[in-house]
């Protein structure tokens, strides 16, 4: 998934993928807060699963590009298990929480 | 750095324009705009960008090519629209004829950008796709924006003088070019980019206008679409513009080795609305006189005219009746120009395109699209006035005095004054 995330936003930003090593700051890939935003509304798109709120919420304390990639990607993971549960037969009989009961 | 602005000068500076561009329906530069504008031909066209089939309007002057997505980077293309592009390249234009560096001008340099409608396309999308529950991009709202065209020209030149985005209709500009011809004037910045930009409309934009029943259903291009001032005249179509001046103080051009292309040595705005749509014999004299006092002249002084000319009846009627109150016996003598024939009626950017013009007119002493404007009267005892076929005639002049209307509904009147050095 890093491959597929890191693609989105070589296409964004228009630069080769090989440019975005994991050390680099937001800063030092020149990403606003504005490009930021607009790079986990294409991750949405892609994953179907919802990162925009959490990633924004978590943004300001976000040290370089490899915690991007890695709290992006356990959020996508987070939504999968949630949505797989709430669609196993234990969620069908009401059993389960609702995949977003933790927010 | 410290930006405040700093209105130091207790002597109004002369306030001359250095650089021009423009995007019209004649093609991208001022080069393609003179060009068009003064070999006589229209750039009114049947209209592509919409299927008019259900609309009783079919023609209007759309920017032949232009794909602005070049002027920035791909990440932000979501927060420009089409408007705000056409802004650019006019700006970018402008600077580079002034001989002004666009990474040094930012400290000393403002902005005042007229559009009536703003960012249409980004508007329109907004609406259908929030109408059929479909997701809105993060920054769908800056592409919204109103400023858009002013913003994108402060965010590109990093502008840290003073900005304003004018929004008075089909005046939007000439405001927005009298408010920065003020700010230079009164030493508020050295440089200021002023002029206007509307995209051709939307589906509903355009929908609206030809609702009011205003617009000219004409088709036969030979008979004339848009024809301002003649007796026969059947309303507007709109066309697609984005002007952008570069004003300076005369001393800050010269010492830098510019060359003034002209001056703007007067401007004056009034209001007069007793409807919200219905012009006024009142607000047009009240905006040339205002005009002609700021700038300091007398009408005699006056030798060409760039009418508001949008061929609706009473607009025309009146504006004709305006000259003659205004100037009197030395009425006839002034060339009259209406461009919105060639042009179309460009909305917020009317006013700078045809500010454009005025100053093409007389650095070329050629008045273009020239009309007679005693052909028509709004005073029902003198009744219109035989007139020749309709066709873009230049015709020579000789002055150094040219005025540029603008009337809007809102009954916001603007008239901005220019001068020449002639050779």
């Amino acid at each position: 998934m890093k491959s597929e995330l890191l693609a989105i936003m070589a296409e964004f930003l228009e630069v080769d993928p090989e440019e975005l090593q994991d050390y680099k700051t937001l800063e030092d890939l020149n990403i606003d807060s504005l490009d930021f935003v607009e790079i986990m509304f294409e991750v949405e798109e892609k994953y179907d699963a919802p990162v925009i709120f959490e990633m924004q919420k978590k943004r300001t304390q976000i040290q370089n590009l490899g915690e991007v990639l890695r709290l992006t990607e356990e959020l996508i993971l987070k939504h999968r298990d949630q949505t797989a549960a709430s669609a196993s037969p234990d969620a069908r009989t009401g059993s389960a929480a609702p995949a977003d009961a933790d927010g | 750095m410290d930006n405040a602005p700093q209105r130091t000068a207790r002597v109004p500076a002369r306030v001359v324009v250095t650089g021009i561009g423009v995007l019209s329906g004649f093609g991208n530069g001022l080069a393609a705009l003179e060009d068009g504008l003064f070999s006589g031909r229209t750039a009114i066209r049947r209209i592509e960008s919409l299927d008019t089939r259900a609309l009783t309007c079919h023609f209007g002057a759309e920017l032949p090519a232009f794909d602005g997505q070049a002027l920035i980077q791909k990440a932000e293309r979501h927060a420009y629209d089409r408007v705000s592009l056409m802004a650019l390249a006019a700006a970018d234009e402008a600077l580079a004829q002034a001989g002004l560096d666009p990474a040094e001008i930012g400290p000393t340099a403002g902005v005042m950008m007229g559009t009536a409608f703003g960012p249409g396309d980004a508007i329109q999308d907004a609406v259908l796709r929030a109408s059929e529950n479909q997701r809105l991009r993060p920054t769908t709202i800056l592409k919204m924006m109103l400023n858009g065209p002013t913003a994108a020209l402060c965010a590109r030149y990093r502008l840290q003088r003073g900005s304003q985005a004018h929004v008075t209709a089909c005046a939007a500009s000439a405001h927005a070019i009298a408010q920065a011809v003020q700010a230079v004037r009164w030493g508020e910045m050295d440089v200021c980019l002023a002029g206007g930009a509307d995209a051709f409309p939307t589906s509903a934009l355009f929908t609206a206008w030809d609702a009011l029943a205003i617009m000219s259903a004409a088709t036969d291009p030979t008979a004339g679409i848009m024809k301002p001032f003649a007796p026969d005249r059947s309303g507007f179509v709109i066309g697609e513009a984005a002007t952008v001046l570069i004003l300076e103080r005369e001393d800050h051009a010269i010492a830098r080795g510019a060359t003034p292309l002209a001056e703007i040595c007067g401007a004056g705005a009034v209001t007069d609305t007793p409807t919200l749509t219905k012009p006024t014999l009142r607000g047009m004299v009240g905006a040339m006189r205002a005009a002609l006092e700021d700038a300091g002249l007398d009408p005699a002084a006056v030798g060409h005219i760039n009418a508001h000319g949008t061929a609706t009846e009473l607009n025309d009627s009146l504006e004709s009746d305006a000259i003659r109150a205004v100037f009197g016996p030395h009425a006839p003598a002034i060339r009259v120009s209406a461009c919105k024939a060639a042009l179309g009626h460009c909305m917020g950017a009317g006013s700078a395109v045809e500010a454009a013009a005025t100053i093409l007119a007389l650095c070329r002493q050629q008045s273009p699209w020239t009309i007679d404007p005693t052909a028509v009267t709004a005073d029902p005892q003198t009744g219109p006035q035989p007139t020749a076929p309709y066709s873009g005639q230049t015709v020579p002049m000789d002055t150094d005095i040219a005025l540029s209307n603008s009337f809007a509904f809102g009954g916001h009147y603007a008239t901005l004054a220019f001068r020449v050095t002639k050779p």
